[in-house]
């Protein structure tokens, strides 16, 4: 049996109501939503409108309109960032971000938008008060994730967004991490756009993600094409959501989508956190006690999310997660994780770190041949 | 499907046109979602139906929830005439 530990890359496995979600809607709704009005389609059209609904209640949303389905969360953040950037705007930043905001930034850098990189701590986290310092020219956005892929530091959004609200600044917040195990209301937390992927804490199937619009916040599409709707116009209505999503719909994903969200909201994310983060901290506890490793992850468990990260004195990253599946059937993730400057931040650039990620399906037995096999391969390599 | 002096309102949105249907439902209101016909370009192909004697209660179910028609037509004889 193999034991998956790698739920900050995806979630496995799904709740079983999610492939069966997903099997029925492949199978049997012959029908692309929003295009023809025979009853499949117009079931199809349903099938969209409904996961709207299930997403605007999980984030607080008020009008489920404002939110756009994308394939990811890379295309929501591209789609945030390209649909609202002008060359001249400032936009403010941290170190400790995945290169699905750092890469758009580049090429918008090139355009002539002006970065600015705010440094976190060792511990990933970036103080607000350094935030607040960098916003004082004044940008047009800040952009951060909520928490980091590679030590699962939580940002203090609760506290940046209704700042930014008071001073004018829009806000953007990488929800990869944190969707399904942390509160993300949109309101409470004054969110301008939210980008979340479908198949991380929401137990969708992958080509899922979505991103959150605030009310009155116009941004361009990324992609123009067919919507289903007025043919006749040269260009879409750039009316939300139909005006964003050009092209069929991922109907099986989304119903899986709808699926993986009713199962948050019925299991609560309260019962989900707790024990996700009861594995994680069992991992802060006992990973240390192992020779030579460093534990790289939140300076204390109030600001940890579910991802974390160690390295060994005198072990390549990659080599340990090679035994690991290898010998034990642990999937575990090495490397720089898509988030170099993050890396850099907590001084474990360019050889990386071996990540762990917990999920729902995880239990403590999991943890324990964790702990063991590392505890065997650390005193085999020895000397 | 649709009777003369019937009332037909188009969202252009398939989004708000489910919500109109979705929220005229739970007030139990009694109306008919209907391909848009063909006459009245419609940016989305969907239509809500209903019968002038209950263009009021429906019209102010819909305003309550901020879900207000983009156009709103009349069937007259052959015609539709837009309000
Ligand atoms: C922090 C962060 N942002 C963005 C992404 C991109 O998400 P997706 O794989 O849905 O494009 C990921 C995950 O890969 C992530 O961890």
């Amino acid at each position: 049996m193999t034991i998956y530990l790698d739920n900050a890359a995806t979630s496995h496995p799904k709740p079983e109501a999610i492939y069966r979600a997903a099997d029925r809607t492949l199978r049997e709704l012959g029908a692309s939503p929003g295009r023809g009005s025979y009853r499949a389609a117009i079931e199809a059209s349903r099938l969209l409108f409904e996961t709207r609904l299930a997403a605007a209640r999980l984030f607080g949303v008020a009008d489920a309109a404002r939110i756009v389905f994308t394939a990811s969360a890379t295309e929501a953040l591209n789609l945030a960032l390209f649909g609202l950037l002008n060359p001249g705007d400032r936009v403010v930043t941290t170190s400790m971000e995945h290169n699905a905001v750092l890469r758009p930034l580049e090429l918008l850098r090139r355009r002539g938008v002006e970065i600015v990189k705010v440094a976190a701590g060792t511990d990933g986290f970036v103080e607000p008060a350094d935030l607040k310092a960098a916003c004082a020219h004044r940008p047009r956005l800040l952009v951060l994730s909520h928490c980091s892929n590679v030590t699962g530091t939580r940002q203090a959004i609760e506290e940046l967004g209704p700042w930014c609200r008071k001073q004018g600044i829009l806000t953007l917040v990488d929800g990869a991490q944190s969707a399904g195990l942390f509160d993300l209301d949109v309101e409470a937390m004054t969110i301008d756009l939210l980008a979340v992927p479908g198949h991380k804490g929401l137990f969708g199937p992958p080509g899922t993600g979505l991103l959150y619009v605030r009310e009155e916040l116009q941004i361009r599409p990324l992609l123009v094409g067919g919507t289903g709707g007025d043919s006749t116009s040269p260009l879409p209505a750039p009316q939300l959501p139909e005006g964003l999503e050009s092209g069929t719909a991922n109907s099986s994903g989304l119903a899986g989508l709808k699926a993986g969200i009713e199962f948050l909201l019925a299991t609560g994310l309260d019962t989900i956190r707790r024990h996700e983060l009861n594995l994680v901290r069992r991992l802060r506890q006992e990973l240390p006690q192992i020779p030579g490793l460093r534990l790289h992850g939140a300076g204390a468990m109030d600001r940890q999310g579910t991802a974390l990260s160690f390295t060994i004195d005198g072990h390549d990253p990659a080599a340990i997660a090679f035994l690991l599946d290898r010998d034990h059937a642990i999937h575990t993730r090495a490397g720089l994780h898509c988030a170099p400057d993050a890396h850099r931040t907590i001084g474990t650039f360019p050889q990386g770190t071996v990540r762990v990620s917990p999920g729902w399906f995880n239990n403590e037995q999991h943890i324990e041949h964790l702990l063991t096999a590392l505890g065997e391969l650390t005193n085999s390599h020895r000397g | 499907m649709i009777r003369d002096r019937d009332y037909v309102a188009l969202f252009h949105s398939i989004h708000r046109v489910l919500a109109a249907e979705k929220h005229l439902k739970e007030q139990g209101a009694d109306f008919l979602l209907i391909p848009a016909p063909r006459e009245l370009s419609s940016a989305c192909g969907l239509a809500i139906r209903f019968s002038p004697e209950l263009a009021l209660q429906i019209g102010d179910i819909l305003a309550d929830a901020d879900l207000q028609p983009a156009e709103l037509f009349v069937r007259e004889g052959s015609d539709f005439r837009k309000l």
